[in-house]
């Protein structure tokens, strides 16, 4: 039953109030209810009334209807506290899944009168506030972080804007759907077994771009899963510690990280690792290609470049394609 | 107790300081020594600990200091249900709240608690200038609620006197018309009473001594605000209560029949009340008395008087009265007829009544009636015998008199021959009835302060005055007044100086022209405040509203409140609608708005869809509905584009580009399956 309404709740909410990433805080968009003191406040209210009846006090009757058209102002008061207040999404910084990802947006106070202690959270249970005041017409930024557990998009959920502001007795919000997800790319899972494709065909199953046993290419530190017949015993001779031969077949080029290079793995697995290899590859400042099944990018390195790579992981066969 | 001490934002801590201060002082002048004591060291503490010295006591100390003021509560007052003994626990309740400040709700209880306090203050001052102090606490109060919800750091205190001040303003129309038009309405209950408060005025007893004690004070006592022309200075003798039994020292009021309060319509009311009744219409004097709170029943009134108003009863005497203590302001009506004559006889019973006198006291007052009544067979000659007996005799007026012995009529007639009005009517009443004349005393006051202002009469404590009515066979009970005859000056004048020998202080105090002027000026103030604000009760308020609407019905009174309030609160709204709307449309996207309702009206095409069109397709829509138009509909577009995008003259292309639409004003109607356009 509970979920049920809750579910015509939200979709009732998403009638009123469709998702978009620039939102002005109009009338259709905004509630207003009494908070708990509003309530305590017209309890002082009624009972000065009370008060005033059974003393035959004109001036008690007074004071309660003074408190009374007080509440009614201050709903107004609170209202225009947070009406006409204009919230933009702006830029997004992606994360790894299990991190936590940032949305930041543009807030604007309206032309006319500051717009005072306006709280910002995603509308969840222990949400954190952040608070902020503007003068008329002044801009701020505001950056809310956002839980990433999935690899791709993830709906931080509707945005609350809220103001108890002047008296606090009342309490007005809106729940905004800013259409401002936050992405998570791929958790990189380290593998032994770089991705590396050669100039070959996509598809190609039979041929394997491995770290083959052709070419010398460099050492690297032994880990446990290593074959012994593999690992540097001159180095080993000399003191230097343990360290395994890596070798590479000079026909695949290492600059490929392809998807199809993988023989195990789940796709999940798969994105991982390949994340890995792109923040590999990056960290040693090596350019690199990344293949996936429908997509391509080609060979560069960069800051830009990797989030580019990171972006096609993160969205693989998500469905979604970003801008 | 985890100490997570919430800290009231800077600039806000001073208003509420400074608000719990304010709120509770009036209440410390009334209690005792404890809340004097109370009031500067909580201040002090919370203070303290607002800049960061001391800690915030736990719940043990203030639970026990909540204790303590509980004892000292009930030490002072005996109980702590009574109206002074409850707000007592409730303001100490209410600082001790500001050492309890671990969260925002802390500073949001303490201050909407404030409102209850503040709004308690008007249990016992009900000026205009507490009104205004009240005013200025809810100013205070609402400044420092707008502080606590202002956590950034950063903001002006002065601010949120600001916007305080703004919702306050705007606050009072609507209270304004919810104080005019909410029915009021009887007790709901009833109250403890003032237990222990003093009784100001007349005591019931009349024991020589008592009314000049209250010649000294010069506390109000009632207003009263005339309908028809007011009766001369001389003529205002308010009768407040008959003292009909003497014991030798003493006039009583006479348990057995004149403190009986009867009521109209519930009980068989005195003879003289039927009587007036019957006449009643044409009264002489028709006016209302605003009684300030006396702690007693009996109302003052001219002679031969009826009211109408609720709760007012009658005594066999002649006096009116309510069957309770009167423990807050009371406002009565009055119809006076003071020229009727009661012509019927006095009953035997009666006649001994008031001829009652205690043996053996006052021999040489009796002797002296025994010679009147020889000298005089005439009742009404042995009357005016006795005031010629006084006005022979050197008798002085003073309110200093010395002291009286056992035979206190004599000590004074034959002996000291100074007194005050009470002496003069004791020894009067008394020597009447030896004489064989049925008489008694009445008390109440004499006069009152003419305001020309505001066009009403002030009697204040200093206008008591006791004086005697005697019983004449034919003209009923008259009143003889023996200290006007001894000093006609202090009925005749409009006394404002009680007597310059007596009281050098008051003497200084009204003697002052200037002071007395501004004294006339704030008794019309207070007068004003008291007739359209706090008398203002279910009688003035169906009067009032009688005079708008006429008939009053429920429906009139709700619909008359909501449509009031609304109308008040209209700029408000459209003020807040106002400020908030969107980002004001340039002259150009007026000019488009207007095209495209055009299109809308005549060729009923949706809104919607033309919102996201451009001024060529606009146009190209309109030309394509009114083919014979398209020239008009071209040229808009045309200068529309040019003001858009050319950047030229805009003013002169926008009349322009008006002046082409207005040319389709007159287009018939017509639609086109829109939805092939698009």
């Amino acid at each position: 039953m509970k979920r049920k309404i809750q579910q015509r709740y939200q979709q009732w909410l998403s009638r009123r109030m469709p998702p978009a990433r620039h939102q002005r805080l109009r009338q259709r968009l905004i509630f207003i209810v009494p908070s708990g003191y509003g309530f305590l406040f017209l309890a002082v209210a009624f009972g000065i009334f009370i008060g005033g009846i059974n003393y035959q006090n004109n001036l008690l009757l007074g004071l309660s209807f003074f408190l009374a058209s007080q509440f009614v102002l201050v709903i107004l008061s609170t209202y225009r506290n947070l009406a006409g207040l204009t919230i933009e999404a702006k830029s997004m910084r992606p994360n790894f899944v299990g991190e936590q990802g940032y949305l930041s947006f543009t807030v604007t106070a309206r032309a006319s009168g500051p717009q005072v202690a306006i709280g910002f959270r995603w509308h969840k249970p222990h949400g954190v506030d952040q608070i902020m005041s503007l003068s008329a017409q002044q801009s701020q930024v505001l950056t809310l972080a956002v839980p990433l557990t999935q690899r791709g998009w993830n709906h931080p959920g509707r945005l609350v804007v809220w103001s108890r502001y002047p008296l606090g007795l009342l309490r007005a919000w809106s729940h905004l759907d800013m259409a401002h997800p936050g992405l998570a790319w791929p958790h990189p899972l380290s593998t032994p077994h770089a991705p590396f494709s050669g100039e070959a065909k996509r598809g190609d199953a039979n041929t394997q771009w491995w770290l083959g046993e052709d070419e010398f290419h460099g050492l690297r530190e032994y880990t446990e899963s290593d074959s012994p017949s593999q690992v540097d015993w001159k180095t080993y001779a000399q003191g230097r510690g343990l360290y395994v031969k890596e070798f590479i077949t000079p026909q695949a080029s290492s600059e490929w990280l392809d998807w199809h290079s993988f023989h195990g793995g789940d796709v999940e697995q798969r994105l991982s690792w390949l994340c890995y290899w792109v923040l590999k590859r990056e960290q040693e400042r090596q350019p690199y290609g990344l293949r996936l099944p429908q997509f391509e990018l080609p060979i560069g390195i960069g800051a830009e470049h990797k989030h580019k790579a990171l972006e096609a992981l993160a969205l693989y066969s998500s469905g979604e394609s970003h801008g | 107790m985890a100490n997570v001490q919430y800290q009231v934002p800077r600039h806000s801590f001073y208003w509420l300081l400074l608000a719990t201060l304010l709120a509770t002082v009036p209440h410390a002048l009334n209690a005792g020594w404890w809340l004097k004591l109370m009031l500067p060291l909580l201040l002090v503490t919370r203070w303290r600990l607002h800049i960061g010295r001391g800690a915030m006591p736990n719940k043990w100390v203030r639970s026990a200091l909540m204790v303590l003021v509980l004892a000292l509560v009930w030490r002072e007052n005996g109980h702590v249900f009574s109206t002074e003994a409850s707000t007592q626990l409730l303001v100490g309740a209410f600082l001790l709240k500001l050492l309890e400040m671990h969260r925002q709700r802390d500073a949001y209880v303490l201050l909407v608690l404030g409102y209850f306090v503040a709004a308690t203050v008007f249990l016992f001052y009900q000026g205009p200038f507490a009104a205004l102090y009240v005013l200025l606490l809810l100013w205070l109060l609402t400044a420092a609620l707008v502080g606590i919800n202002v956590p950034t750091i950063g903001w002006s205190w002065r601010s949120h006197g600001r916007t305080s001040a703004v919702i306050l303003l705007q606050s009072v129309p609507v209270m304004v018309v919810l104080f005019i038009f909410v029915p009021r309405f009887g007790p709901l209950w009833a109250i403890p009473s003032h237990e222990g408060k003093a009784k100001t005025g007349m005591t019931d007893t009349l024991t020589l001594g008592s009314i000049s004690e209250l010649s000294e004070s010069t506390e109000l006592a009632f207003r009263v605000e005339f309908y028809t022309q007011p009766p001369e200075q001389h003529a205002l003798y308010w009768r407040g209560l008959v003292l009909s039994e003497f014991d030798g020292q003493t006039w009583h009021q006479g348990q057995r029949r004149n403190a009986k309060v009867l009521l109209p319509q519930r009980q068989t009311m005195p003879h003289w009340w039927e009587q007036l009744e019957k006449k009643a219409g044409e009264p002489e004097y028709h006016y209302r008395v605003l009684l300030e709170p006396s702690g007693q029943r009996w109302l003052y009134a001219l002679r031969h008087s009826i009211s109408s108003t609720a709760r007012v009863g009658a005594t066999f005497g002649g006096t009116l009265a309510t069957t309770k203590e009167l423990n807050e302001r009371f406002v009565y009506e009055l119809e006076s007829y003071p020229e009727y004559v009661m012509s019927e006889p006095l009953a035997s019973e009666h006649r001994d009544y008031y001829l009652a006198l205690p043996a053996l006291v006052d021999p040489q007052a009796r002797q002296l009636a025994a010679q009147l009544k020889a000298r005089y067979p005439n009742p009404e000659e042995r009357v005016e015998g006795a005031l010629d007996w006084f006005r022979g005799e050197p008798f002085h007026y003073t309110l200093t008199p010395p002291k009286t012995g056992t035979h206190a009529n004599d000590d004074f007639l034959f002996g000291t021959q100074r007194g005050f009005c009470e002496h003069y009517a004791s020894a009067f009443a008394f020597m009447m009835r030896a004489a064989g004349i049925p008489a008694r005393i009445v008390v109440g006051y004499q006069g009152g302060e003419w305001n020309p202002r505001s066009q009403h009469l002030s009697v204040y404590q200093y206008h008591a005055h006791a004086w005697v009515e005697v019983w004449l066979a034919g003209l009923g009970w008259v009143r003889v007044d023996p200290t006007a005859t001894v000093a006609p000056e202090r009925i005749e004048k409009e006394r404002t100086v009680v007597d310059a020998s007596d009281s050098r202080a008051h003497a200084l105090w009204y003697g002052n022209r200037l002071i007395l002027s501004l004294r006339a000026q704030l008794d019309w103030v207070e007068f004003n405040w008291q007739r359209w604000v706090l008398s203002y009760d279910e009688q003035q308020q169906e009067r009032f509203l009688a005079g708008v609407f006429g008939e009053i019905t429920p429906m009139k009174l709700a619909y008359s409140i909501l449509f009031l309030v609304l109308l008040l609160l209209v700029p408000t709204l459209f003020w807040t609608f106002w400020v908030t709307r969107g980002p004001r449309l340039t002259a150009a996207q007026y000019e488009f708005l207007w095209m495209r309702r055009l299109l809308h009206r005549k060729g009923r095409v949706p809104l919607a869809l033309t919102k996201t069109a451009t001024v060529p397709q606009l146009a190209a829509m309109g030309a394509q509905y009114w083919p014979h138009k398209q020239p008009v509909f071209e040229r808009w577009a045309f200068v529309m584009e040019q003001m858009l995008y050319a950047e030229q003259n805009g003013t002169l292309l926008l009349k322009e580009a008006q002046q082409e639409r207005k040319k389709l004003r007159r287009l018939p109607k017509c639609s086109l399956k829109h939805d092939t356009k698009e």
